[in-house]
């Protein structure tokens, strides 16, 4: 299924994207549904891609050697999930569980290369943007470790509001 | 004085730079400045606005935070080949420390806007220091998960038995 552009406006990673660009990058995307409680990416595989949430919740959970497993972070519309092992190549450092029915946008793996390594303006735009993101979420659980003694560990990640930032 | 092929050296082992040609590194260094600061100066303040990434080419500094009660801790010291704010160059944000020269110290600077001019100008260096940029911050964050992982199973074994584990939302074995 595709991916109607205007679905990408709400996305504020993309806000630097021009309608054309936006267009273009919707044209590579994948529309995923996905039922609540379905498990959608897998802690230590290299499989799939990288997802804009369209629509729902999903949560990012970490299994820890004891078996133990703990919420990272969720997260809902308009935010990015799957960067790390676009970036690295390295397994999937967590797993993502839809908690609500959930619509995404799915970029496949060889389709973010392409993106990433096009000739285009958009490709150091989107190195930027991804970059941007990751700065912020790193900030945020960082300011969050000064606590982490009395904090819940959940949310430890999880960006303060979803949808409309 | 260290010598300029030196500054060159320098810059090529950071990973930063890593995937640029000559040429390109060439370009990069040309926009990048060289500060020397004297022994005891300040370099930045906890809370200044932080817009550039710094390379100790010589000397050392000693990053400092104000404690609770108006003292001053050294959190960190920084010696030759250090780099800081590698996040300044795509997200400016204040500076968590206050840095200041503990020896007489040679800096190399680089801009966001040295960056932001490369992207805007299609420069072929543009990607690839950010595709090693990008490199860095996925290694970061997975550090990040791991620590907030140790952090978990230590807090799990300190109030083992018995008390209610959903308050940190664990799922055991999901």
């Amino acid at each position: 299924m595709s991916i109607e552009p205007v679905f990408l406006k709400a996305i504020p990673l993309l806000r630097g994207f021009s309608s054309t660009e936006q267009r273009e990058l919707a044209r590579m995307l994948e529309l995923v549904p996905v039922e609540a409680g379905v498990r959608f990416i897998e802690q230590g595989s290299t499989s799939g891609g990288f997802y804009f949430v369209l629509d729902g919740q999903v949560r990012i959970a970490r299994q820890l050697p004891s078996g133990h497993e703990f919420t990272l972070a969720r997260m809902g519309k308009g935010h990015v999930l799957g960067f790390l092992t676009m970036v690295d190549g390295q397994p999937r450092s967590a797993n993502v569980i839809a908690e609500t029915k959930a619509a995404l946008a799915h970029l496949p793996a060889a389709r973010f290369q392409e993106l990433i390594s096009s000739p285009k303006p958009m490709a150091v735009r989107f190195q930027r943007l991804l970059a941007r993101e990751m700065i912020r979420t790193l900030r945020r659980a960082n300011q969050r470790f000064t606590r982490a003694a009395t904090l819940p560990l959940e949310d430890f990640m999880s960006p303060e509001h979803f949808g409309d930032e | 004085m260290i010598e300029t092929e030196q500054i060159f050296e320098r810059a090529r082992s950071l990973p930063l730079f890593a995937s640029l040609s000559e040429a390109e590194l060439q370009a990069v260094l040309l926009q990048c400045q060289i500060a020397l600061y004297l022994k005891g100066k300040n370099i930045f303040r906890e809370g200044a606005h932080g817009d550039s990434l710094m390379v100790v080419l010589q000397g050392d500094i000693s990053l400092r935070c104000a404690a609770e009660d108006g003292v001053t801790v050294e959190v960190a010291t920084l010696g030759e080949g250090a780099v800081l704010g590698e996040m300044a160059l795509i997200d400016p944000a204040p500076r968590a420390a206050t840095a200041v020269a503990s020896d007489n110290t040679l800096l190399l600077i680089m801009h966001k806007d040295t960056l932001d001019q490369l992207i805007a100008t299609d420069h072929p260096a543009a990607p690839k220091v950010l595709q090693q940029l990008l490199q860095l911050l996925a290694g970061r964050f997975r550090t990040m998960e791991d620590r907030i992982g140790e952090i978990f199973e230590s807090r799990l074994e300190v109030h083992q038995p018995g008390t209610p584990q959903a308050a940190w939302n664990l799922v055991p074995g999901e």
